[in-house]
C-alpha cells in the first residue's frame, strides 16, 4: 500500500516537474564546513590567535611555531572564537571586526573533519555610535552579534561568513541591557529586560526573522554569561542557570539547572568556558572553586580548589577535569573528587591586587591547555593530564589577548 | 526492508512516468547519462554499465566524500542525468541538497548504501547511527551490483539487458574473485593478531566480512607530539597492547614521529601504516579502481599483520 503510494506521488512529480530541468539553478553557498580553496587536513590545525595592546591581530600556529599578522583593528580590546572564526570589538567604534582564522574542525558522528584555509578579513558589523562592545556566539547556521549599550542583536547567516561575506538576516531591538544573545539551530535565544532597567529579566526565543517564538520564555534574572555546549545553550542567571534545546520538532525548549541548596548568591556563575563541542562548562564559584555545569547530566556540581580561583574553563572529558586559576597565579587541574594537580605560580606578575589582567585566558583542546602570560609575554603549554606538566613555554608576543582556533 | 520498498517504488513510478522523458535535454546525442556522487561507487558503475551509459563521477581523486561540493556546472548535470547513483545513509553531506533536487525533479536516485544491509556504528558519538561505509566489505559490493543491475534496466531507456547482464556478472565474478582473494590472505593472520588499531571510522564492515577486531584509538597529533609524555600516549599504548599487533593503521600528519615518540616514551616498536579510505587515487599511486583499493589495503593490512 505504501509502495503504491509512493508509486503514484513520484509519477505526478516526474509529470510535472519533467520540463523544469533547464531552468537556471541558485547557487546557495555550500554547508558543512567547505571553502572554495580549503584543504582537509588529517589532525586539527591548532593556532593561538592573539591580539596585542595596538589592536593588531595575529596567529601562531602551535606545530610550527609561525605567526602571521592577520589584521589591524586600533583600540579593540576584546577577543573571542567560536574555534574558526575570530572576533574582536572595539567598544570606542561600536563595531566588532570578524576575521576568518582560516582553521577548523566540523564534526560528523563519530569523528571529524579538520579544515585548512587562508584566513582573511570578512569584514566590520557596526552597531553604531554608543554601541559599545559587540558580543559575538556563533551557531552552524546564524551568527549573533549583541550591542548591550543599545540593546541591539544583529544576526547574520553563518554559510556567506563562511564565504568570506556578510549576511543579514534580522536585526534584535530591545531596551539596552546587560545580556546575551546566543544561536541555537535556526533559533536564537535571547535575553530581555524592562526599559530602563539595564538588567534582563527573561529570556526569549527569536526565530531567524528576529521574531519572538510566541510562548517560548524562561525566568533569567541578571541572565549574564551564555556558552554553547553540545547539549544547548546555556545562560547563567542569578538563581539558576538555564538549559535552552532543540526539541525533535525544531523548537526550543528551556529547562533550569539549580544551584545545590544553601548555595550564596554572590557564589552564582557569571560566566562560563569549556572545550568547544563538549557537554561541560566551567565558571568561578565566589572564593570557593568552581561551577561544573555538565550540560548532557544537568547539574551544578561545586568542585573546591586549594585557593579561590580567577578563570576556570571545562576540559570537558570523561574525568570532568577543569584547568583553573588561582589567586596565587597557579594553574590548578580540578576533579570533583578533588584538587589532582597545580603548577609553580607561573602567572603571578599577571595579577595586580588580587585582579587577574583582563586578558588572561585558559583555553583547552583535547590533549593540551594554553594559558597566557602577558607580563613574560609567553604562552604555557600544559598537559592537563599529565600532572599539570608544562609542556612547552612558547614565546608568543603580544598575546595580550587569546583565544585558540582550529578546534 | 525499507529499502526493498523504495526500489520498488522507484521501479513502478519509472514505468508509469517513461513518457515525460520527452523533454529532456541535450545529452541525448551522447546516449543516457549516470551521475554518480563517490568515486568508488562511480569505478563500480562504469564496470555495471559497460558501454551502454556515459558516467560521469562529481567526486575527484583524493577528495573527501563527506565535504566534497560541486560546481553549479555540475549540479545542472545532475538533473540531466537518466540516474543518479549516490553512496547515500548521509555520507554525501555537501551534496544532499543537489540530489534532493534532483529528486524533487523527477530524476530517479539510487542510493547504493539502501540495496546493502547496514550495520550501526557500535562505540562513540554516533553510537546507534547507520555507518555508511559499506564498501570495505567486497560481498556488500556484490549486493550493490545486483541492484544497480535492477535500477538500470529500468531507469535507462533502451538499454539492452542481455549486456548489462553480461557487464554487471563479469564484474561480479570479478568481486567474487576478490573477496575470496581477500578470505584467503585474512585466514592466514592468526586470529588473535586479526586487529586493527585505527583512527579511522571506515572499517567496520571490512571486519564483520573477515572477523577482525577494530579497536579505535586516539593518534596523538602535531601539539603532543610537540613535547609528549607518556599519558599522552596511554589510549594509544593500550589499544595496541590490547591488540598485541605490531602495525597500526592510521592517518597521521608525522608518522615517523609518531613511531619514535612511541618507542621513546612507552617502548613499543610499531609501524604506522595509512591504509586506503574513503576515496580512490589518481593513476599509480595504488588505489585507481575499487579492486586496486580493496587489494593495496589487503596487501598492507596481510603484510601488517602477519607473524
Amino acid at each position: 500500500m505504501r509502495t503504491l503510494t509512493a508509486a503514484v506521488a513520484v509519477t505526478t512529480l516526474l509529470t510535472l516537474a519533467a520540463c523544469s530541468s533547464t531552468a537556471p539553478q541558485e547557487t546557495a553557498p555550500p554547508g558543512h564546513g567547505y571553502v572554495e580553496g580549503a584543504s582537509e587536513m588529517q589532525e586539527p590545525q591548532l593556532r593561538l590567535a592573539t591580539l596585542d595592546g595596538a589592536g593588531t591581530l595575529s596567529t601562531f600556529d602551535l606545530v610550527s611555531g609561525e605567526t602571521a599578522e592577520l589584521t589591524a583593528d586600533a583600540g579593540a580590546e576584546s577577543l573571542s572564537t567560536d574555534g574558526r572564526f575570530v572576533y574582536t570589538a572595539n567598544a570606542l567604534r561600536g563595531s566588532v571586526r570578524i576575521v576568518d582564522a582560516g582553521a577548523w574542525t566540523v564534526p560528523h558522528g563519530d569523528h571529524s573533519h579538520y579544515y585548512l584555509a587562508e584566513p582573511r578579513v570578512v569584514g566590520d558589523v557596526e552597531g553604531g555610535r554608543g554601541a559599545g562592545a559587540g558580543r559575538v556566539a556563533a551557531g552552524t547556521v546564524a551568527t549573533a552579534v549583541w550591542f548591550g549599550d543599545v540593546g541591539t542583536g544583529i544576526v547574520l547567516d553563518t554559510d556567506v561568513l563562511a564565504h568570506g561575506e556578510q549576511s543579514e538576516l534580522a536585526r534584535i531591538e530591545t531596551a539596552p541591557h546587560d545580556g546575551v544573545l546566543v544561536p541555537i539551530g535556526r533559533h536564537l535565544v535571547g535575553s530581555v529586560a524592562a526599559e530602563g532597567d539595564g538588567r534582563a529579566s527573561s529570556l526569549v526565543v527569536y526565530d531567524l526573522d528576529g521574531e519572538p517564538v510566541a510562548g517560548a520564555t524562561a525566568d533569567c534574572p541578571g541572565a549574564g554569561g551564555a556558552a554553547t555546549t553540545r547539549v544547548g545553550v546555556v545562560v547563567a542567571c542569578a538563581d539558576g542557570v538555564v538549559l535552552a534545546t532543540e526539541t525533535g520538532e525544531g523548537a526550543v525548549a528551556f529547562e533550569t539547572v539549580a544551584y545545590p541548596d544553601g548555595t550564596p548568591a554572590d557564589d552564582a556563575a557569571t560566566a562560563f568556558a569549556g572545550r568547544p563541542g563538549r557537554p561541560d562548562v566551567a565558571a568561578i564559584a565566589g572564593e570557593r572553586g568552581a561551577w561544573l555545569l555538565d550540560s548532557r547530566a544537568r547539574t551544578l556540581t561545586l568542585v573546591a580548589s586549594p585557593e579561590p580561583l580567577l578563570r576556570a574553563t571545562a576540559v570537558g572529558d570523561d574525568a570532568h577535569l577543569i584547568v583553573a586559576i588561582g589567586a596565587s597565579g597557579r594553574l590548578h587541574v580540578l576533579s570533583a573528587a578533588g584538587p589532582l594537580a597545580q603548577t609553580e605560580p607561573l602567572l603571578a606578575h599577571d595579577i595586580a591586587d588580587g585582579v587577574l589582567a583582563a586578558g588572561v585566558t585558559v583555553e583547552v583542546d583535547i590533549s593540551r591547555a594554553y594559558v597566557n602570560s602577558p607580563a613574560a609575554g609567553v604562552v604555557y603549554e600544559i598537559d592537563y593530564a599529565d600532572d599539570a606538566r608544562v609542556a612547552r613555554t612558547l614565546d608568543v608576543p603580544g598575546a595580550a589577548l587569546m583565544v585558540e582556533t582550529g578546534r | 526492508m525499507t529499502a526493498r520498498s523504495r526500489i520498488t517504488a522507484v521501479a513502478v513510478a519509472l514505468s508509469l512516468g517513461v513518457g515525460v522523458s520527452a523533454c529532456s535535454t541535450t545529452t541525448a546525442d551522447d546516449g543516457p547519462l549516470v551521475v554518480v556522487t563517490t568515486n568508488i561507487l562511480g569505478d563500480v558503475v562504469e564496470r555495471v554499465v559497460g558501454d551502454q551509459a556515459r558516467v560521469v563521477t562529481l567526486m575527484p581523486p583524493g577528495a573527501d566524500p563527506h565535504s566534497f561540493e560541486i560546481s553549479p556546472k555540475e549540479a545542472a548535470l545532475i538533473l540531466d542525468a537518466d540516474v543518479v547513483v549516490s553512496n547515500g545513509l548521509g555520507l554525501e553531506e555537501g551534496l544532499e541538497r543537489h540530489v534532493d533536487a534532483a529528486r524533487a525533479d523527477g530524476v530517479p536516485i539510487v542510493a547504493a548504501g539502501e540495496l546493502v544491509e547496514p550495520l550501526e556504528y557500535t562505540a562513540g558519538d554516533a553510537a546507534g547511527t547507520v555507518d555508511p561505509h559499506f564498501w570495505t566489505d567486497p560481498q556488500r559490493m556484490v549486493d550493490v551490483v545486483d541492484g544497480l543491475e535492477r535500477e538500470f534496466a529500468v531507469a535507462i531507456d533502451g538499454i539492452d539487458a542481455d549486456e548489462l547482464a553480461q557487464t554487471s556478472a563479469a564484474y561480479r565474478s570479478e568481486l567474487a574473485d576478490l573477496d575470496a582473494e581477500m578470505s584467503t590472505a585474512f585466514a592466514a593472520i592468526p586470529a588473535e593478531r586479526r586487529a586493527l588499531v585505527t583512527n579511522h571510522h571506515v572499517f567496520g564492515y571490512l571486519a564483520e566480512r573477515f572477523d577482525f577486531r577494530v579497536i579505535g584509538a586516539v593518534i596523538p597529533s602535531g601539539t603532543t607530539l610537540a613535547a609528549p609524555s607518556a599519558s599522552d600516549l596511554d589510549d594509544l599504548t593500550s589499544a595496541i597492547e590490547e591488540a598485541g599487533v605490531a602495525t597500526i593503521f592510521a592517518d597521521s600528519s608525522q608518522p615517523d614521529r609518531l613511531v619514535q615518540v612511541l618507542a621513546d616514551e612507552a617502548d613499543i616498536d610499531v609501524d604506522v601504516v595509512a591504509l586506503f579510505t574513503e576515496s580512490l587515487s589518481a593513476p599509480g599511486e595504488g588505489a585507481v579502481t575499487y579492486l586496486e583499493m580493496m587489494r593495496s589495503n589487503e596487501r598492507l593490512i596481510s603484510t601488517g599483520l602477519s607473524p
